[in-house]
């Protein structure tokens, strides 16, 4: 018995979906992909009307959470690491804004004191992140 | 006079749609990549630890005091003062005056996020001072109250 093709039955994967399916998964890669970044400290940071764009390049974070707990660069720290952590930063970008990431119920003691410090780092340029507020 | 025929026999004129989904692609992970979202704060000069301490006159300075309350007091008054008739309060003073230091005082205890208020009142008035056509420097002081 001899064996023939079979006449050309155009036989086609269908494309026009291709793209449904790419979304679908970069959606789903977009959903569950978690990028290493500060996490700083859960917070609800006060609200202003006159807050202006601080310069991402520039910022060094401070975070104060309401029991006053501090946090640099992911590392919960006391009062007296920030005097040499943001001079260490200080000495790498002398134009670092040190930018102050407080929960609005937290005591004003413990952002006098690190401002404090700061002054002793010479790191003078502050700015306190707030949430945007119509008004 | 030569004349523009369609030419003949229609040879299918097609964009290639293929590629279309490969351009979204690359215009989703580039705004993806490129977006950030920009820092909204309130800047400020902290003053130098080795400069010189300057003496100034009491009629040159507006304390605004946020106490442990949370309640404001300009100078020393004793009424609070709303957070709304704050900002009035301090264009005033400062169109009468272009060497007015505002001093927020804090009390260690209060929420920082009242003091950040009051500080936004003060931001205010400058802006609408400026807008007004009256320029002041900004002499910003914070401070945190002695308490025994």
């Amino acid at each position: 018995m001899e064996l023939r093709r079979k006449a050309g039955s155009g036989a086609r994967i269908p494309t026009s979906s291709m793209a449904d399916i790419a979304f679908l998964l970069i959606v789903f890669f977009m959903v569950t992909t978690i990028f290493k970044l500060e996490q700083g400290l859960p917070i609800t940071l006060p609200r202003s009307v006159a807050g202006e764009k601080i310069p991402r390049e520039r910022i060094a974070h401070i975070w104060i959470d309401k029991l006053g707990t501090i946090s640099v660069d992911d590392l919960v720290v006391s009062v007296y690491d920030i005097e040499p952590l943001m001079a260490r930063k200080m000495r790498e970008n002398p134009a670092l804004i040190i930018s102050f990431n407080t929960d609005a119920q937290a005591a004003y003691q413990v952002v006098n004191e690190s401002m404090e410090r700061l002054k002793m780092a010479n790191a003078l340029r502050v700015s306190f992140t707030t949430m945007p507020e119509e008004g | 006079m030569a004349r523009f025929r369609r030419r003949s026999g229609t040879s299918a004129e097609l964009v290639g749609e293929s590629a279309m989904s490969d351009v979204a692609f690359l215009l989703l992970v580039f705004f993806i990549v490129s977006t950030t979202f920009p820092e909204i704060g309130l800047p400020l000069i902290l003053p130098s630890k080795s400069g010189e301490v300057k003496q100034v006159a009491r009629t040159n300075v507006m304390q605004v005091v946020t106490a442990r309350t949370g309640l404001y007091y300009i100078d020393i008054a004793t009424e609070p003062t709303p957070l709304s008739q704050l900002r009035g309060l301090v264009k005033e003073r400062l169109a009468d005056n272009d060497k007015l230091i505002l001093s927020l005082e804090t009390h260690p205890e209060a929420p920082y996020g009242n003091m950040i208020e009051a500080l936004d009142e003060v931001m205010l008035a400058y802006e609408e001072l400026d807008t007004a056509g009256v320029k002041r420097d900004k002499r910003i002081s914070l401070k945190m109250l002695d308490v025994e």
